[in-house]
């Protein structure tokens, strides 16, 4: 990774360390009853077809040239 | 057209101890600087529990953000830039997880498929993309798989980021996970 990229990456690290406590979580409830993702999966059968879909996905993208 | 530089990006004021969001001013054209939040939470869904959402935005004034609102910023370069760099930042703590973007809305999902498009090259190095498309299933008798009340059942489908398919066939989805 290119130097001025690291630095960028730690200097938000670095802020974070030193900086506020909490989480700044928006409505979870809202979030998930807006996500068509979230939406589109009703139970956990589907849940893990979508999953094992994803991870599978997943390798496929990271071997892929074009 | 968005041209992503992690050597580009605006300075954090503020950053959550868990790295669940992040504070930083952006300039904008023909008035002030504006205070953007960067908010980065899971979806909530026990389903899905390594899906987290990114959203970002001016504050509001209940100091949750909108989402939604339309502003004339004058670097949009720097300002996806640095939501980029700060999602890798994230994504390097928590490589478990994925980040997701509901493409329902059509100009954020427009927006966002253009970006992973045209800084494919540059984007590849640190992030693994995914598109999600909703299918319903064609059955024997020529029909299509219904549900309880009779409706089309649409299931998501996720596939690698298709880089021949064009923006005017967007995804209703869109992932993205650290490159490891």
């Amino acid at each position: 990774m290119k130097e001025k990229i690291q630095q960028r990456i730690n200097q938000v690290r670095h802020l974070a360390t030193a900086s506020v406590k909490g989480h700044a979580v928006k409505s979870v409830e809202s979030l998930r009853a807006n996500d068509s993702l979230s939406k589109s999966i009703r139970n956990s059968t589907e849940a893990s077809i979508f999953l094992a879909e994803l991870d599978a996905a997943v390798k496929v993208a990271k071997t892929k040239k074009d | 057209m968005i041209k992503i530089n992690f050597e580009d990006t605006y300075d954090p004021i503020e950053v959550g101890e868990d790295l669940s969001f992040m504070t930083f001013h952006s300039e904008v054209k023909d008035t002030a600087d504006i205070l953007l939040k960067i908010i980065i939470s899971p979806l909530g869904d026990p389903l899905l529990p390594n899906v987290y959402n990114m959203a970002f935005g001016p504050l509001l004034e209940n100091g949750d953000i909108d989402d939604r609102a339309k502003i004339n910023h004058h670097n949009k370069d720097k300002i996806f830039s640095t939501i980029l760099l700060f999602s890798l930042v994230y994504l390097q703590s928590n490589p478990q997880m994925i980040i997701g973007i509901d493409g329902s809305n059509d100009v954020r999902a427009y927006l966002y498929h253009r970006m992973f498009l045209t800084n494919r090259e540059y984007l590849i190095e640190y992030f693994v993309t995914i598109g999600v498309d909703w299918y319903v299933k064609l059955l024997r008798n020529g029909a299509v798989e219904v549900d309880g009340n009779g409706l089309p059942y649409f299931k998501p489908k996720p596939e690698p980021f298709d880089y021949q398919r064009p923006a005017t066939n967007l995804y209703r989805y869109y992932m993205y996970q650290l490159k490891q």
